[in-house]
């Protein structure tokens, strides 16, 4: 005989909101405009500095988690997507760390920036289409034509296809969190959704009162360094204050949906509950290598602590261009949840 | 496969040649500059001469944007950034030979899916051909006629208009710490006058 909580809780629907969930995400949603707007500067360097290790400890977690101990069917698609990983990773670290090489003139730069491009978005492609293929009555083959078209305009203007990967990658974290939800936690979906439909509504007000605002003084290499990384040199005729305000709103809400409501939803992203890891409690995992890994993690986040404490600039170059391997690992899991 | 392999090589060779469209036609002979001028890089910018207010004074109004890149010049900034900003023939020819891919193999799915009719995939493919084609005809086009600044403004029949605007370039002048801002106006050919046709008695 069931209990009522258990009839409650198998009969829960996404229909219902939580008004307290809404004026939660709106007070900080609020508060983070607030303050990120009046100092844009100083916020990015304190949200990069506290939360960017941590926020990729988690990830890698919460992938981890989802990692199958067996990829069966999915052994192809995993291989590429782990594989395209590595290889990507690999070729983008040369290109960052070589471009001061004989060979590489402003003209071949951008030759390999380009080819760099098509491969990511080949890869994207490719990965959705073995997706389709796993699923019944789905052909995801138009990946690879859309792929194509992307690309092109990744040849055309190259600067502002890279910027637009710098301002889509925080919704990333929105896209992996609803899918989450609907898993663990369906009957705040529609909550989410209307906090969701406020977000534009903060970026407007954040344009709106930053719109003519001077901009930010770039005498010092970090400062010109966060607002070229914002797209101020990319978009000379916008306040480069709005373009840094914009991108560590966005950044924050990224971190907080990683580091705080990830694991809230879902108790296998809690990232000391190693029972919850398919490779780790499996009698034929590798519960030392993963241990060893996670312990590797951790002494990342220390030393990456420690390098933004003496060297904040080099830091935070080294560490945005090691992270790409982290961008690039969201893809095949956020494809596999299609 | 291999008609496949064709019919899409057949089509690159179609589409290809649109690329060519971005070279830009033989320059005339140059007109003698300044070896100093010469090797300014400058800043690629509009402008626009028009009459103000009676007795107002004369003013050059810089955008920010346009003295932001001039100071990024002046303190001598990477030429690497420049580079990066403009596309090159290589990026446009690999970018047009993608988006020609990108609309072969939309093609081929698109009729592959079967979710659509013939009339609309026949409707499709001739407004694609079409498309290919007006790229062709309008990537040699001139530049649409426009007052232009030139030695023309200063005749009678241009300055009824009160006003004249074209392309310009901007140049820091090293060699004058101050000094009167110089607008240079290119000099058009003068127009022969027409002989009457009237013949003598």
């Amino acid at each position: 005989m069931q209990s009522v909580k258990e009839i409650g809780l198998s009969s829960r629907s996404a229909t219902n909101l939580s008004p307290f969930v809404i004026v939660v995400a709106l007070f900080f949603m609020t508060c983070a405009a607030f303050v990120i707007g009046a100092f844009p500067l100083t916020l990015s360097i304190v949200t990069i500095f506290l939360f960017a290790g941590v926020h990729n400890f988690v990830e890698f977690r919460y992938f981890l988690a989802r990692m199958p101990l067996r990829w069966g069917n999915s052994r192809t698609y995993y291989s590429i997507g782990i594989g395209g990983v590595f290889t990507l990773t690999i070729i983008y670290l040369s290109i960052y760390f070589a471009s001061n090489n004989f060979l590489y003139g402003a003209t071949n730069y951008m030759i390999f920036v380009g080819v760099w491009n098509t491969l990511f978005l080949l890869w994207l492609a490719s990965l959705l289409w073995l997706r389709g293929r796993q699923k019944p009555r789905s052909d995801y083959s138009f990946a690879f034509p859309v792929a194509l078209f992307v690309a092109s305009f990744a040849w055309f203007l190259p600067q502002y296809f890279a910027l637009s990967l710098v301002y889509l990658h925080p919704f990333v974290a929105l896209y992996f969190f609803e899918r989450q939800l609907r898993r663990t936690r369906p009957e705040y979906v529609k909550t989410f959704h209307v906090c969701l439909a406020t977000l534009p509504v903060f970026l407007v007000i954040l344009w709106l009162i930053l719109g003519n605002s001077p901009n930010i003084a770039t005498g010092d290499f970090l400062s010109w360094r966060i607002t070229q990384h914002a797209g101020g040199e990319i978009l000379p005729f916008v306040s480069n204050k709005l373009l840094v305000a914009t991108h560590v709103f966005l950044e924050t809400i990224h971190y907080t949906i990683w580091i705080l409501l990830m694991p809230l939803i879902d108790k296998k992203a809690v990232p000391f509950r190693l029972k919850n890891i398919p490779l780790f409690v499996h009698k034929q995992g590798f519960p030392r290598i993963i241990t060893a890994v996670l312990l590797l993690g951790i002494v990342a986040i220390v030393a990456l602590w420690f390098g933004f404490a003496i060297d904040y600039a080099t830091t935070r170059d080294v560490y945005f261009a090691l992270a790409i391997s982290h961008v690039l690992a969201e893809m095949p899991f956020l494809i596999k949840m299609l | 496969m291999k008609k496949f392999i064709l019919m899409t090589l057949l089509m690159l060779f179609v589409f290809a040649p649109s690329a060519f469209a971005d070279i830009a036609l033989p320059k005339p002979t140059p007109t003698p500059v300044s070896k100093q001028t010469a090797k300014k890089k400058g800043v690629e910018s509009r402008m626009t001469v028009r009459v103000g207010e009676e007795g107002s004074d004369t003013t050059l109004y810089l955008p920010r944007s346009t003295y932001k890149q001039l100071r990024a010049e002046f303190d001598e900034a990477d030429e690497s950034d420049m580079a990066a900003i403009q596309t090159n023939s290589t990026n446009t020819i690999i970018g047009g030979s993608l988006m020609s891919l990108a609309l072969i193999f939309g093609g081929v799915w698109f009729v592959r899916s079967g979710k659509f009719g013939g009339k609309t995939a026949a409707g499709l493919l001739i407004f694609a051909l079409f498309g290919a084609g007006a790229t062709v005809v309008f990537a040699n086009m001139a530049p649409p006629s426009s007052r232009k600044i030139s030695s023309d403004m200063f005749s009678s029949e241009v300055q009824r208009f009160g006003y004249a605007s074209g392309k310009i370039r901007i140049v820091v002048d090293n060699s004058q710490e101050a000094g009167n801002v110089t607008l240079v106006v290119s000099k058009d050919k003068p127009v022969e006058p027409k002989v009457s046709a009237t013949p003598n008695q």
